[in-house]
């Protein structure tokens, strides 16, 4: 197993170092240089809709005693839970996800969201799927704008001999808002793709300038781009194959389609499926159950369609080419509520999937606290617009210029991708901050300690519910230890999440007023 | 057709004093209805405007309630006879026939319905309360009932209605809302989606219209409400809404600045019914309803000037009659915004507008009476289906925001349409213009009458004029001349026009031959193909 770890609390600490690699460096290296031709390179976002409780995917085993405390009626015996390294340990129906865990297929990046989490189903869709702050309102999705800046014109002039194939595949009925460019959007949504009809198109008559003739012609536009999409998209999945069997559910045959449009020949370079439920307001386990229930059976779809779908992929020598990728609008709070669920919380783990993903887990694992807010989340690490970066980056080859236009801001890149010819194994860690935070609890002001490269330092606060309270800083540091006051006078007591980022490596901890 | 008369620039909500002819009849028919019957286009064009326009805002009697097509094991009630108040049956799954007669229901309303706005009217509640599932279908019915009770009705009442209405109460959670564990589900959806709406953030918290305070307020305020015997079997145990005083927070509820910082004081089981008309004062909830009901009846886009003039004018309208919906959609259809060029066709039909028009249009009635209760059930659900594989499935919209069409900037209605829904928006039309049309079982096959449907066009007998009459009843606006000339090839393909008028006057003359009868109607099932297949008849 040649899995990179880059946890750095407690035994990971001591994960070798390569000395002649000076690690940020090193871990922003762009890693095109390693990989399949761009053109080749095929995305599959997983989109998990509702907001996936990552304390229930994957469960960290050195905080179990006090989520026992605080989500007791959803926790399952810690022996039914299926270890992985780091302390952590899948939810026992993740069987399929466990083993691309343990094969050496998945990156797992913990406590992913932004600063100024909205807890609105829509807007936090929104904010995920446009790549927006959250204090801004972006209509553009992020796969959208990039293909924007290469094919502007679009839908004019589409499909043409240079692009005879849709850029995006929406798999069901409705296309992908990460698609949707200023204007148009990219993707297509295709339900059956053994099974697309030809449409008649009207006549090509004169548009009048007003409202109906915007619409009319946005009509006559869909209806050709159907047309000639349509065709070659049948005439490739029935050219392609699938070599294993899936799962007999809605969400593992989205996939199997996507095996066979790839394997068919299809150009298309991005894939979004979609599974939803995961809003587990209630009954997300059944009472005194716990193993079973709503959220088991969502683990169970989505770990045995994954799985099955790396397989055929590998089956058929297609490996290199796939990432897929988990995302949802926001995880869930880290009490549960007296309905067997969990309400609206703030960062979950995402996952990446494939046989070029970093495998391993980056971030550390939750801090749960003693005293645990109503409405406290899991607090945030790794912000979900430095891993669009990353793969803008490293998988679809962008120059981090053009990556930050498109994002629309600036992004860390992280360890997440790596080379699929590399034979050896990239001996690779994150410098350790060495935080240190007193007195804690602490009446209004406390200090912090820590150690950085130098490079860009970013030190925030943030309440439980993961709204931003206070930049502190974010600057340019020199090398070495620093410390800084924090100053909580203006904030009622409380408990306070305290995220300190220096480029890849980041530490996020509970700051209690007391 | 009157377009001069049109003013150039926005004029509040003036009344439109142009011409009242076909053109604004069928378009006030198109935007309030599903679909048009020729024979309403015919007698509202010969109203005066008002008159029309009060006649679709006319009180209806409620629809009748959903029947039994089908299932012969629920001893209480016979095929044929209604379910409603009948209940559950231990050791017996009446649940199933009952949810498929209620989708047969929805589409039977918009079938029976004639010169009214109500159904149009149920669908925008059904969006704008939208809740998906609601639990058993005595109480997913009994919800559907309300928004057609208060299609036209007050809106602040309906309001109050939805609060303390059981489907609600399970669908956002205001059955687990307690003094000692708050659920805040529904009092952050009160807020953010039915009244005020979610304006800009502009605070920690602070949403311009109101704050998560106001959200943790409200829900203490409805704290207490239980719902119980959703599933229930035993005799007369029904499933309902009550109030428990026990799990009520009687504390005060403190209100942001937003609220003038006002407190709610305990008020018991009527407490929901004080903190909405205190959050009715506020007047944004007039504009966010207005802005809402202008998407579904005008178009999405808003611009500013229609902003500040239309919708401000149509929200102090909503205000000045205490909530009621009636005035101010008077004031709209009366207006000459409604019938201004730049609002007539540019709505992408949504799927039940694409169905129920269709439906409507072509009323199935010269079939129904032959069909046994089995067929009929059929029959509606096919439409039911078809609307929901386009993406509408009415009893389950994506969220409780709704459908994502009214409020998804910047593709608005837009996002109804995608290859793959055009492709079932085809599929519909190419099934109702096929030769056998939809099957039924027992041999009966769903088909529309266009034969018989013809007779409503003047002078039917003149292939152009019979083509320009549907195009006119059938779309928004007019073809250009290369597209009706299409048409007419479709018709009588290299034929001269006087070869319809022969071959429909040898049918007219001998009706009972049916082979001449089958191949005329063949060459109109190529003529309506031809129409539907048309990008312009996507639009409204």
């Amino acid at each position: 197993m040649n899995r990179r770890n880059f946890l750095r609390t407690g035994a990971a600490l001591s994960l070798p170092l390569i000395a002649n690699h000076p690690l940020s460096a090193h871990l922003t290296q762009s890693l095109r240089a390693f990989m399949a031709p761009e053109d080749d390179r095929v995305l599959v976002l997983v989109q998990l809709n509702g907001g996936n409780d990552g304390l229930s995917t994957l469960v960290p085993l050195d905080q179990f005693d006090r989520l026992m405390q605080v989500r007791q009626n959803l926790m399952i015996p810690q022996n039914q839970l299926l270890d992985i390294d780091n302390n952590l340990a899948f939810h026992p129906s993740a069987t399929g996800m466990h083993q691309l865990y343990q094969d050496g297929k998945m990156a797992a990046v913990q406590g992913v969201s932004y600063p100024d989490q909205n807890r609105s189903h829509f807007r936090s869709t929104d904010i995920w799927t446009s790549a927006s702050a959250a204090t801004e309102v972006v209509t553009s999705g992020w796969l959208g704008r990039n293909y924007e800046a290469d094919y502007p014109t679009f839908p004019a002039g589409y499909p043409n001999e240079e692009h005879p194939h849709p850029f995006a595949i929406a798999l069901g009925n409705q296309v992908s808002q990460t698609c949707q460019g200023i204007g148009a959007n990219y993707s297509m949504a295709i339900n059956n793709p053994f099974n697309l009809l030809a449409l008649a198109g009207g006549d090509d008559t004169p548009l009048p300038q007003d409202p109906y003739g915007d619409e009319l012609g946005f009509l006559r536009i869909s209806i050709a781009q159907a047309n000639a999409y349509g065709e070659a998209v049948q005439e490739l999945a029935e050219a392609g194959q699938s070599l294993v069997d899936y799962p007999d559910t809605r969400f593992a045959a989205q996939l199997k389609n996507v095996a066979y449009m790839i394997s068919g020949g299809l150009r298309t370079n991005v894939y979004i499926v979609n599974l939803g439920g995961f809003d587990t307001h209630a009954n997300q386990a059944v009472a005194g159950q716990t193993t079973t229930g709503e959220y088991a059976n969502l683990m169970q779809t989505l770990g045995d369609a994954l799985a099955a779908f790396q397989r055929d992929l590998e089956a058929q020598g297609l490996e290199k080419r796939v990432l897929s990728m988990t995302f949802s609008e926001f995880g869930r709070r880290i009490r549960s509520n007296e309905s067997l669920g969990t309400d609206h919380g703030t960062a979950a783990p995402l996952f990446l999937m494939g046989s070029c993903v970093n495998a391993g887990i980056l971030g550390e694992n939750a801090e749960i606290g003693t005293e645990v807010a109503a409405n406290e989340g899991v607090a945030l690490q790794y912000d979900f617009r430095d891993i669009y970066g990353t793969v803008f980056e490293d998988w679809f080859g962008l120059e981090p210029e053009q990556v930050r236009t498109v994002l629309g801001h600036d992004y860390v890149h992280l360890p997440i991708l790596q080379g699929c010819d590399s034979t050896s194994a990239r001996e690779e860690a994150i410098k350790d901050l060495q935080v240190k935070l007193w007195p804690n609890p602490t009446a209004n002001r406390a200090r912090i300690n820590f150690d950085v490269d130098a490079g860009r330092t970013e030190l925030t606060i943030s309440d439980v519910s993961g709204r931003l309270l206070q930049t502190v800083f974010s600057r340019s540091l020199p090398a070495g230890s620093h410390q800084f006051e924090l100053d909580l006078t203006p904030y009622p007591p409380g408990v306070y999440l305290v995220r300190l980022q220096a480029g890849v490596a980041v530490a996020s901890r509970r700051l209690v007023k007391g | 057709m009157g377009k001069s008369h049109f003013a150039p620039t926005l004029t509040g909500l003036a009344p439109y004093t142009g011409e009242w002819t076909a053109a604004q009849a069928a378009h006030l028919l198109r935007r309030t209805g599903f679909g048009l019957v020729p024979a309403e286009l015919s007698r509202l064009t010969a109203m005066e405007m008002e008159e029309a326009v009060d006649l679709l805002l006319a009180d209806q009697p409620l629809p009748d309630p959903p029947i039994n097509y089908n299932f012969d094991g629920d001893p209480n009630v016979p095929v044929g006879e209604p379910w409603p108040g009948n209940p559950l049956i231990a050791g017996v799954n009446v649940n199933q026939y009952r949810n498929q007669s209620l989708r047969a229901w929805i589409i039977d309303n918009i079938r029976k319905e004639q010169f009214s706005v109500r159904e149009r009217m149920a669908e925008f509640w059904a969006n704008h309360f939208a809740i998906s599932g609601g639990g058993q279908p005595q109480v997913r019915y009994e919800y559907h009932l309300l928004l057609e009770e208060f299609a036209l009705g007050n809106f602040r009442e309906l309001m109050k209605r939805i609060t303390v209405e059981k489907a609600m109460l399970v669908f956002l959670n205001g059955n687990q809302n307690s003094a000692n564990s708050p659920n805040e589900n529904y009092a952050r959806e009160v807020l953010e989606l039915f009244t005020v709406g979610k304006g800009p953030q502009i605070g920690e918290g602070d949403y311009t219209n109101y704050t998560e305070e106001d959200v943790r307020a409200l829900a203490r305020a409805l704290t207490g409400w239980r719902t119980r015997n959703f599933n229930s079997t035993r005799d007369g145990a029904f499933p309902e809404a009550y109030f428990d005083a026990g799990r009520h927070d009687q504390t005060d509820k403190q209100l942001s600045y937003h609220f003038n910082n006002d407190v709610i004081t305990d008020g018991g089981a009527e407490e929901y019914k004080q903190v909405i008309d205190r959050i009715f004062q506020q007047p944004a909830v007039a504009r966010h309803l207005c802005r809402k009901l202008y998407r579904h009846f005008v178009y999405y886009k808003i611009s500013e000037q229609e902003e500040t003039e239309i919708v401000e004018a149509m929200a102090q309208i909503l205000e000045d009659n205490d909530f009621e919906i009636r005035p101010v959609l008077r004031a709209l259809f009366l207006s000459a915004h409604f019938y201004d060029t730049d609002n007539l066709g540019p709505m992408i039909k949504n799927p039940l507008q694409l169905v129920g028009g269709l439906l409507r249009t072509f009323n199935h009635d010269y079939q129904i009476a032959e069909l046994n209760f089995e067929q009929e059930r059929r029959l509606l659900n096919y439409y039911y289906g078809r609307a929901a594989v386009m993406d509408m499935d009415y009893f389950s919209p994506p969220s409780v925001a709704g459908w994502e069409a009214y409020y998804q900037a910047p593709a608005f209605y837009r996002i109804w349409i995608n290859s793959s829904t055009l492709q079932e928006r085809t599929r519909f039309t190419q099934t109702m213009t096929s030769r056998n049309g939809l099957g039924l079982g027992d041999g009966a096959r769903g088909k529309f009458d266009y034969l018989g449907w013809i007779k409503q066009i003047p002078n039917e007998t003149d292939p152009n004029d019979l083509i320009t009459g549907i195009v006119e009843r059938l779309l928004p606006r007019t073809l250009t001349d290369g597209q009706l000339a299409n048409l007419k090839e479709a018709l009588i393909p290299g034929l001269p026009d006087f070869e319809w008028t022969v071959e429909y006057a040898d049918h007219l003359n001998a009706p009972d031959d049916e082979d001449l009868a089958a191949s005329v109607e063949a060459k109109l099932r190529d003529l309506f193909l031809a129409i539907f297949s048309l990008a312009e008849f996507q639009l409204v």
